[in-house]
């Protein structure tokens, strides 16, 4: 997964003022931030942050209100929705907190989605799908549906849909807050083998435990990207 | 009890008040569908369901003659005929007769046409209806062959008299006759064989039991529409077996009257029957209609209410928790629903008030008994119940479906983003389905009409009926018809000769012609004989349209000449007369020769003979959709009747030339009325008025239920999306774009479309074979007309599924994931 160009994202200036009613909300001020290919960062900080919302421009899934975004050598912060729809098809991985199957498919069909969207031919889909969900211990549940899965099994299921077709980047949003610590337990051990394995991760957690699995860990403060230290003196 | 009820009807209308949207749109739906179902209703309870307005009317029979061998049924019946059944048939307990007439009425301002008939003096005693003023006929009253006595209705006293009972004993001239009224008909009465147009208003006693050959006691004269009471305990197969017998004995003792090659016979059905069993199927099929449009309101309006379920489930989910039973909540629900009916219903009321009216309108021309048509006591009824049944109906599942919901769940959950059981969803889309299927098959039955009309307007006439203006003249036939000034032929040509060339000189008048009977105007058979081809044995007796007009009249008319020439204006009856049949008639008799100089001779063997001196081409005289008979035209001049149309072909509009037209007969007598003024092209225009009328309804009903299932899918498709915002933010998130979502979305509602669409199919053919009576020129399985209402169906559909897949695309998958 890892990939020659350096760094793979490059966050240069980045705001994100949020506009309701008559009040402005800074999500994210100035933000610069590079992450290597292959590197496992950790996104933390206290809530209201805007962890989440950095992790949504990350993922394209919002675009900045200034600054620009350079993913993989190609500036993504000013492309149109339907463009950074393909980019996150083809780039993008995204583990939720919440899971976020679709009820209404199975656990193949929830997994080879995100190649479907890509345009990938059938019999492709259907192998990269089969290998995400070996890799992730679930390919014999292809055909049951995520109610009759655990709350461990349906996040595993979701980090294969994640790693399907081998993204750029996976991006983790508190994946293991719905989970109890056993299943917790295993899904980060999932991401540490895929880092293990050359993906580049950047993953939400306030848990402790799971920070000491990243390479590198990045502290934001009112929308801002702080040193720990500084964290830890206005926190104290 | 009461109080828990009425605290249910509070909480629903304060419910109700705090979604007013959703109340707007659903009082609205219902009342489109109970209002057309009531306004149907009060046609169906008025024409089909209730009793004839007479004493015990299920005994009255009506009786015609038909010929099976001519396929000629409903004839009227002689006067001896009349009296034999009277004298012969045991299972009549009395026998009637009354022969429609029209009667100038005059000397009390301006003359007037009145609508009415020539009864024998039993006619009200057998319809159990006595006289609300004055005193019924006698048999002493048929003094002379028509009595100098009268009966008036209800609404002729009215109006003309002011409602004065002094108008009792009033002496008034009915064609030239001084009558005394002696009697007024109770209010609503109808006669039996009635136009709801232009109902009867007066009756004169007639005597039936004349023996004066040339009056009515001839078997061939047949004028009478016979009604007669079943005896105490007997069957209408009784007195049709009587009748049977009857018929083999007029065969042996009257055979130049009665042929059995011809297949004479005598039918007995139930008056009722007779007066509304043509129109029972349309009215039917209208019903049929009208129910599958409120089938589309309920199945709408239960939609609205499992979405509405859906946002209430923490409510509900909270009177479960504090210890409500599920049948309290079902209580609830359907409290609501009942008040949602109600108020529908209210809506709807109004509605048909107003339909109804605006029906009873358009069916004067065709409905039997539409002058009934209005809301009484059981169309209220009828309302009621639909209020009921609709409120159980629509509200009785989303009921049961929201009390059915896991408390825990719903408790648990913020009230965010809570997705719709999958049941639920099943019910919806099967509701979307049902909609669907049954807008197309109302479409499917709108869209045969509609090119059967089509088809039925393109029928050519034979004439032209553009620029034409008719009317026509009834000249007075007396009581003693040898002092009135229209006896002899002379006078009456004397008349007419005058009168035609008065309105030949109206300006913007080119041309005015005289015809017996306009076309499309009712039947005038005749029988005629082909002078050296006697009849075959087996042959049934020849017969054929037959109009005496002046010689002006094809050129006027524009009816193409199509050999020889036209009648002349001969006077001599000692000469043959001169006669011009049609193309059929050649076809039928001379298909490969040339008729001209052939003679018949015309009415049967003692009738006048005729030559053959032209051939045009045909007219359609009954009836649009029936090809032309046999006709055949002799001059006016020789044959000159008391009743003349006149045809008057104008430079301009028609109808402004009617007043001129009017004041230049008057000016040759004043006392003559001129009735049934009208352009040829309204005379075309009611031809079709039966169809029109079912086609105008069946369109409108198919024209809601389009509406209806519109919104239908738009609402389903519209929740569906609101409820998959969710899951469309991780199709997005996952790299889907607009292109995948558009299609997700449409492609849901489509699906539910095509099953519809499939099942509407089906459904419409078996509506296009209930159909079949109705159409003209077109198949009831026209691959035109269902590719095209399912193509119109389809599309509105796509549309509908469009809207709420264009908001989709427009999710922020980041609002929404946030919001789970």
């Amino acid at each position: 997964m890892a990939l020659a160009i350096d760094p793979l994202i490059r966050l240069t200036g980045i705001s994100k003022v949020f506009h309701t009613e008559e009040v402005e909300t800074h999500a994210l001020s100035g933000v610069d931030l590079d992450i290597r290919a292959g590197q496992y960062v950790a996104v933390c900080g206290p809530s209201g942050c805007g962890k989440t919302s950095l992790l949504s421009l990350l993922g394209l899934l919002d675009s900045p209100s200034e600054g620009s975004y350079v993913l993989a050598g190609e500036p993504v912060s000013t492309l149109s929705p339907s463009q950074r729809a393909r980019v996150r098809a083809r780039a993008i991985g995204f583990i939720f907190q919440a899971f976020n199957l679709i009820g209404d498919l199975t656990v193949f069909e929830n997994v080879e989605l995100r190649l479907r969207y890509r345009g990938m031919p059938a019999a492709e889909r259907r192998g990269a799908a089969h290998e995400a969900l070996e890799r992730v211990g679930m390919l014999h549940r292809l055909q049951h549906y995520p109610a009759q899965l655990s709350g461990g099994q349906q996040q595993r299921v979701a980090v294969a849909r994640a790693v399907a077709g081998k993204p750029l980047v996976l991006l983790a949003d508190e994946p293991t807050g719905n989970l109890d610590s056993a299943s917790g337990s295993a899904v980060m051990t999932l991401l540490r083998e895929l880092h293990e394995g050359g993906a580049t991760i950047v993953v939400v957690t306030h848990d402790p435990r799971y920070l000491r699995e990243a390479q590198r860990s990045v502290y934001l403060y009112d929308g801002r990207v702080v040193p720990a230290a500084s964290v830890d003196r206005e926190v104290a | 009890m009461m109080d828990a009820f009425w605290r249910d009807v509070r909480f629903a209308l304060r419910g109700l008040g705090r979604s007013p949207a959703f109340t707007a749109v659903a009082v609205l739906t219902l009342g489109l569908g109970i209002g057309a179902n009531t306004a149907i209703f009060s046609v169906v309870n008025a024409v089909l369901l209730r009793p004839l307005a007479y004493g015990e009317p299920d005994r009255l029979v009506s009786l015609t003659s038909g010929l099976s061998a001519r396929g000629v049924t409903n004839l009227p019946v002689s006067a001896p005929e009349l009296n034999d059944y009277q004298r012969e048939v045991n299972a009549f307990a009395d026998v009637a007769g009354a022969w429609p007439i029209n009667i100038n009425l005059t000397g009390s301002g301006e003359p007037v046409r009145i609508a009415g008939a020539g009864v024998s003096p039993n006619f009200f005693r057998v319809l159990a209806v006595p006289p609300a003023l004055g005193r019924d006929f006698t048999l002493e009253d048929t003094d002379g062959h028509v009595g100098y006595v009268a009966l008036i209705s209800h609404e002729l006293w009215q109006r003309s008299f002011g409602g004065n009972p002094a108008a009792i004993g009033t002496k008034v001239r009915l064609d030239d006759d001084p009558i005394t009224i002696i009697g007024v008909m109770p209010p609503g009465f109808r006669h039996p064989i009635d136009n709801a147009a232009t109902p009867l208003e007066l009756w004169v006693p007639i005597d039936v039991t004349s023996p004066d050959p040339n009056f009515l006691n001839n078997r061939d004269f047949r004028v009478l529409a016979a009604v007669a009471r079943l005896a105490p305990g007997r069957t209408l197969a009784e007195a049709q077996r009587s009748l049977d017998g009857l018929r083999e004995r007029w065969y042996a003792q009257y055979p130049e009257a009665y042929s059995r090659a011809a297949g004479w016979r005598v039918d007995a059905v139930p008056l009722a029957e007779r007066m509304v069993g043509k129109v029972r199927p349309a009215l039917l099929i209208l019903l049929g209609a009208v129910g599958c449009v409120l089938l589309i309101a309920c199945a709408n309006v239960a939609n609205l209410l499992l979405a509405r379920a859906t946002t209430r489930g923490r409510e509900i989910a909270i009177r479960t928790a504090i210890g409500g039973s599920r049948r309290s909540i079902v209580r609830q629900l359907l409290t609501e629903s009942l008040v949602l009916a109600t108020l529908g219903g209210a809506l709807g009321l109004l509605l048909a008030v107003w339909g109804t009216s605006a029906l009873s309108d358009m069916a004067m021309l065709y409905l039997p008994r539409a002058r009934e048509i209005g809301l009484d006591r059981s169309v209220l009824a009828f309302t009621a119940g639909l209020i009921v049944l609709t409120g159980v109906g629509f509200g009785l599942l989303p009921a049961l479906q929201a009390s059915r919901a896991d408390l825990q769940s719903v408790l648990r959950d913020t009230g965010k983003g809570m997705s719709e059981g999958a049941r639920r969803s099943r019910i919806r889309s099967g509701l979307v389905v049902l909609e669907v299927a049954l807008a197309l098959v109302l479409l499917a039955g709108a869209g045969l009409l509609l090119r059967s009309f089509e088809r039925l307007i393109q029928v050519e006439p034979g004439f032209n009926p553009e620029a034409l203006l008719t009317l026509q003249v009834w000249l007075p036939w007396p009581n003693e018809p040898e002092k009135g000034r229209y006896f002899t032929p002379e006078q009456r040509l004397a008349f007419y000769d005058r009168a035609v060339a008065a309105v030949e000189a109206v300006p913007g008048v080119r041309q005015a012609a005289l015809a017996s009977q306009l076309p499309l105007k009712g039947q005038s058979d005749a029988g005629f004989e082909i002078v050296d081809r006697p009849l075959a044995p087996d042959e049934p007796p020849r017969s054929a349209e037959f109009r005496s007009v002046t010689p002006n009249y094809f050129e006027t008319m524009e009816i193409p000449m199509l050999r020889g020439r036209t009648v002349g204006g001969e006077r001599d009856s000692t000469a043959p007369a001169e006669a011009v049949i049609n193309r059929t008639m050649v076809a039928k008799y001379w298909p490969n020769e040339n008729p001209v100089g052939r003679q018949i001779r015309l009415f049967g063997p003692d009738g006048p003979l005729a030559n053959i001196v032209g051939v045009v081409g045909d007219v359609r005289q009954l009836r649009l959709d029936l090809p032309a008979r046999e006709e055949i035209f002799v001059s006016a001049r020789r044959f000159t009747g008391q009743q003349m149309a006149v045809v008057i072909r104008t430079e301009g509009r028609p109808e402004a030339l009617a007043p001129a037209a009017m004041k230049a007969i008057r000016g040759v007598d004043p006392e003559q009325p001129i009735f049934g003024i009208m352009p040829m092209t309204r005379i075309l225009a009611d031809a079709g008025a039966e169809r029109r009328f079912s086609l105008l309804l069946l369109t409108l009903f198919a024209g809601i239920a389009l509406v209806l299932s519109v919104i239908g899918i738009y609402g389903v498709m519209a929740y569906a999306t609101s409820q998959r915002r969710h899951e469309i933010g991780i199709r997005m998130a996952l790299g889907a774009g607009s292109r995948e979502v558009l299609g997700l979305v449409v492609g849901q509602g489509m699906r539910l479309v095509a099953v519809g669409l499939a099942l509407g199919l089906g459904g419409a053919w078996l509506l296009g074979r209930v159909l079949t009576s109705q159409l003209y020129g077109v198949s009831a399985r026209d691959p035109v007309t269902y590719l095209s209402v399912a193509a119109l169906l389809g599309g509105i559909a796509l549309a509908a599924s469009y809207l709420p897949a264009r908001r989709a695309v427009r999710v922020d998958p980041m609002t929404s994931l946030r919001a789970e």
